[in-house]
């Protein structure tokens, strides 16, 4: 389903991308204008008003969800802080034996409350996303079973980013029952936390502890920011415009007529789709950490040149990375923490080792965050193959690592070596490809048909002029996208080598720097895909 | 204080070095001809670049209603009137204006005809942003020609040479009629208004056909399907309020007497080859009586359209024979099929 026949209802849906000219000519200049010009103290305001302008303007009325969401986690916060300083109160006139039962009682109260706050935020989002998918699957069960019965498939609209806002609610209200921060009894500082207009398409996932703060305290625009904010967002938008809508109607062709297509081509659509989406969310996220670090805000970074990874669990250490930590921090250790599971890795331990006994609580909690993990992307069977799939992947990769180690040990092969850093970075590579063709495919079925063209039928002898033209592109557009991922590549090089590559630049004479901006911008405006015969693609993880 | 101005000072001076050097990358990115291998978009409507400089005196411009219409070589061969239709498909009224603008750089028309269908059409404001950036800046529109650019055009001034044979009209001899008996025509809704937007587009390009002497009038052709009542008194009062003429062709239809079963190529909407004659015919004889336009015919410095008239008969003749042999092929496969059946 199109993005935006599902999402969205604002009158400016097209704002919903970071990259449309309706925000970067439009909204974002007279927003860093406007908070420029109003007062200190009025700052922080004045951003928080922009962010609900922001969100009306993209979903209409269904800002209310976004008002909703915010008032109800306030409340749900400052009754955690409550119940909490009412344990505190009876604490200091309690028994020293009698202490621990008092805490306990209060903890549990606390855990109704926060399971409560749960239920309603998640509540709306499983509704809204979810009851579609349910409904269609009982009805294919019903028919199954040839009984006479059938539900009619709801439709709602459902509000960009519910996923991204719902995630930081609950994530606050989690931190507050830990005790990690204090309940926040200003509206206003939790509303700005929650609608930050730069993070609240796509995110990324922030914590309270980590921008709230930031936000509340409103700093001037600074030239060094503003600058270095800028070139961050140039940097997402060559991304963006120059690969990601260049390789568009490769995909989309390929994807949609699968079973026109030779293995190779489709493995070629498999791979183009893996740079794209990396180049689309990436790029995406250099715009909205470079805006946020106009407003002198530090966001947290999404990615960490993810392919440069040498096995899937370390992928998604990089990929998406306050994803990760989310469900790391809020699924895996409260499951693996759990009593039960705490029990089960005692008793393992003792009956298969210190290695494998703890693996098996492990691949509990690993299993829950991946089922949530491929429905968070979106509710359709092969998102939850994805998570499945690297769920397996990750698991296997727990489980073999002693054998690897041993073997590689023992035909003295030097896993520190370049070769075998490749290999592995290569072999990471392959899984992840094979991993977004599921993730992309219309559905379950056509990525097994897909897969099983890329290994029964592997070759390219239908590619040529007239193919690539079928695809709606040409050798110029891979040239371009080619020499566009080099120039990505060496960036990440220096990058992961520890060389930061900005800071560098600020250093130079102006010329140089000037050059450089100027180098980026033609080479945006003449390579990007834009403009007539090109539609770009929508913000991938704004479905999400 | 002192660092804040050096600031605002530095942004504009980079501010200033991107406008030049994205205007030095304009000029060698535009196309350097007209011709659509050259990159040039609308190669037909584009086709007025090449036209001998103040020989058209008659621009039309507008949608695909336009140059489905109005035959300007008919017009030639009856009144010796020259007139160019710079119309696009779905054009939108800021292309249309810019088509306007772009026609008074090298003629100087008496008249334009605006159709009026355009005036209907939405658009994003966003659209029309990106419309007025690409004509500050073309490289923003033919950022892609590097694909095709040889190095030598990079510095070459633009020189046109594509003519179009047919002068913007579209030859289509596809007959698909109206079947009811009854007069239809399109039915009210709300696409039935003159968006605000268009509304001052309308006034900008009155603006402009006055400031070069020219006489602007709104035109509606005939349409069964983008036209009804509502639209006509909406014109009308455009019109009135602009203090512009307005040919409505749809409250004549009996003079234009257009067959709507055999003269449309689409059940009512644009007009077939035979319908575009009937209208040309009734367009013409209202410019002639007018009286303001010269008749050409005779003239040394018109003779090309005697040659485009001649290259455009014997397109049309192509054309005619390649479709006869289509047809004879269909008609030769459809026979084979009901001896097998």
């Amino acid at each position: 389903m199109p993005l935006s026949s599902l999402f969205m209802a604002g009158r400016f849906s097209q704002m919903t991308s970071y990259f449309s000219l309706a925000y970067l000519a439009g909204f974002l200049p007279l927003t860093i204008i406007g908070y420029s010009i109003v007062p200190k103290k009025m700052k922080k305001y004045f951003l928080l008003l922009c962010s609900y302008a922001f969100f009306w303007f993209i979903s209409g009325k269904l800002v209310v969800y976004l008002a909703l969401s915010t008032l109800s986690v306030h409340y749900f916060g400052i009754w955690l802080a409550r119940i909490q300083l009412q344990r505190d109160e009876e604490l200091k006139h309690t028994e020293k034996e009698n202490k621990k039962a008092l805490k306990k009682c209060y903890l549990a109260k606390q855990r109704r409350v926060l399971l409560f706050a749960a239920v309603c935020s998640f509540g709306v989002l499983l509704y809204l996303k979810y009851t579609r998918f349910f409904t269609m699957n009982v009805n294919a069960v019903l028919a199954h079973l040839h009984l006479p019965l059938e539900f009619t498939i709801p439709s709602f609209l459902v509000p960009v980013g519910i996923s991204f806002f719902t995630m930081q609610a609950v994530s606050y209200l989690f931190d507050v029952y830990r005790g990690t921060i204090e309940a926040d009894d200003n509206l206003f500082r939790l509303g700005l936390f929650m609608s930050f207009f730069p993070q609240i398409v796509e995110g990324p996932i922030c914590r309270y502890g980590e921008t709230a703060g930031q936000l509340w305290e409103a700093k001037g625009i600074s030239y060094a920011n503003l600058t270095m904010g800028i070139q961050r967002i140039l940097y997402g938008f060559m991304k963006k415009l120059v690969v990601a809508d260049r390789l568009n109607p490769l995909i989309q062709t390929v994807f949609q007529n699968y079973t026109d297509y030779e293995g190779g081509v489709i493995a070629m659509a498999a791979v183009c789709y893996t740079v794209q989406l990396y180049m689309d969310f990436s790029g995406t996220m250099d715009a909205v950490i470079g805006t946020a670090q106009i407003f002198g805000i530090t966001m947290p970074e999404n990615f960490q040149r993810p392919f440069f990874s040498r096995s899937i669990s370390e992928f998604w250490k990089r990929w998406h990375i306050t994803l990760g930590a989310w469900f790391r921090d809020y699924i895996f250790y409260p499951v693996i923490s759990a009593r039960p599971m705490k029990k089960m890795t005692t008793a393992a331990r003792k009956k298969i080792g210190n290695h494998f006994g703890p693996l098996l609580a492990g691949a509990v909690a690993l299993f829950c965050v991946w089922l949530c993990n491929g429905l968070w992307h979106g509710a359709g069977w092969h998102y939850i193959f994805f998570g499945m799939y690297h769920f397996a992947l990750i698991l296997w990769g727990n489980i073999a690592e002693p054998g690897v180690k041993w073997v590689t040990g023992k035909l003295h092969i030097p896993t520190g070596h370049f070769l075998y850093r490749l290999f592995q970075i290569v072999r990471t590579g392959i899984l992840v490809v094979i991993g977004e063709l599921f993730f992309r495919a219309e559905r379950l079925k056509a990525g097994f048909v897909m897969l099983r063209s890329m290994i029964t039928d592997f070759h390219f002898t239908t590619l040529d002029k007239a193919l690539l033209s079928k695809m709606g592109i040409d050798a110029y557009d891979l040239l371009i996208v080619g020499i566009t991922l080099l120039i990505v590549l060496a960036i990440s090089i220096l990058n992961e080598k520890g060389i930061k590559i900005r800071e560098t630049l600020a250093k130079q004479p102006v010329v140089l720097r000037w050059a450089v901006l100027y180098g980026l911008i033609l080479f945006i405006v003449i390579f990007g895909a834009y403009g007539l015969g090109y539609i770009p693609v929508d913000p991938i993880y704004a479905n999400f | 204080m002192r660092i804040y101005i050096k600031h605002i000072l530095s942004g504009l001076l980079f501010a200033a070095g991107l406008l030049l050097l994205l205007s030095a990358a304009s000029y060698a990115m535009i196309p350097k001809d007209n011709k659509e291998e050259a990159g040039m978009e609308d190669e037909s409507a584009n086709g007025i670049l090449a036209e001998g400089k103040n020989t058209i005196d008659v621009l039309v411009v507008g949608d695909s209603l336009a140059f489905c219409t109005i035959d300007p070589l008919l017009i030639w061969e009856q009144y010796g009137f020259t007139s160019y239709l710079c119309s696009t498909p779905s054009q939108k009224l800021f292309y249309t204006e810019e088509f306007v603008e772009k026609a008074f750089r090298n003629q100087s028309p008496k008249m334009v005809f605006l159709e009026t269908d355009a005036l209907f059409r939405e658009y994003t404001n966003g659209a029309a942003v990106q419309n007025r950036a690409e004509r500050v800046l073309p490289v923003l529109r033919y950022h892609d020609r590097w694909k095709k650019m040889k190095p030598d055009e990079l510095f070459r001034q633009p020189e046109y040479t594509y003519r179009s044979s047919s002068k913007g009209f579209a030859y289509k001899p596809d007959v698909d009629g109206i079947k009811t008996k009854k007069k239809e025509v399109k039915p009210a809704g709300p696409d039935d208004a003159v968006p605000g937007r268009n509304r001052k587009e309308l006034k900008k390009i009155a603006r402009v056909c006055k400031e070069n002497g020219a006489e602007l009038i709104l035109l509606s052709v005939p349409s069964r399907k983008d036209w009804n009542m509502d639209r006509h008194n909406i014109i009308d009062s455009l019109a009135r309020e602009l203090g512009v003429v307005y040919f409505d062709m749809n409250m004549k239809e009996e003079e234009v007497g257009i067959d709507w079963k055999t003269e449309t190529k689409d059940q009512g909407e644009h007009l077939n080859y035979d319908g575009a004659r009937k209208a040309t015919a009734y367009f013409g004889k209202y410019l002639a009586e007018k009286n303001i336009l010269t008749d050409h015919r005779g003239d040394e410095a018109y003779k090309t359209w005697d040659k485009d008239k001649k290259r455009f008969e014997k397109e049309i003749e192509k054309e005619k024979k390649k479709l006869e042999k289509e047809k004879k092929k269909l008609e030769k496969e459809k026979k084979k099929q009901t001896t097998k059946d």
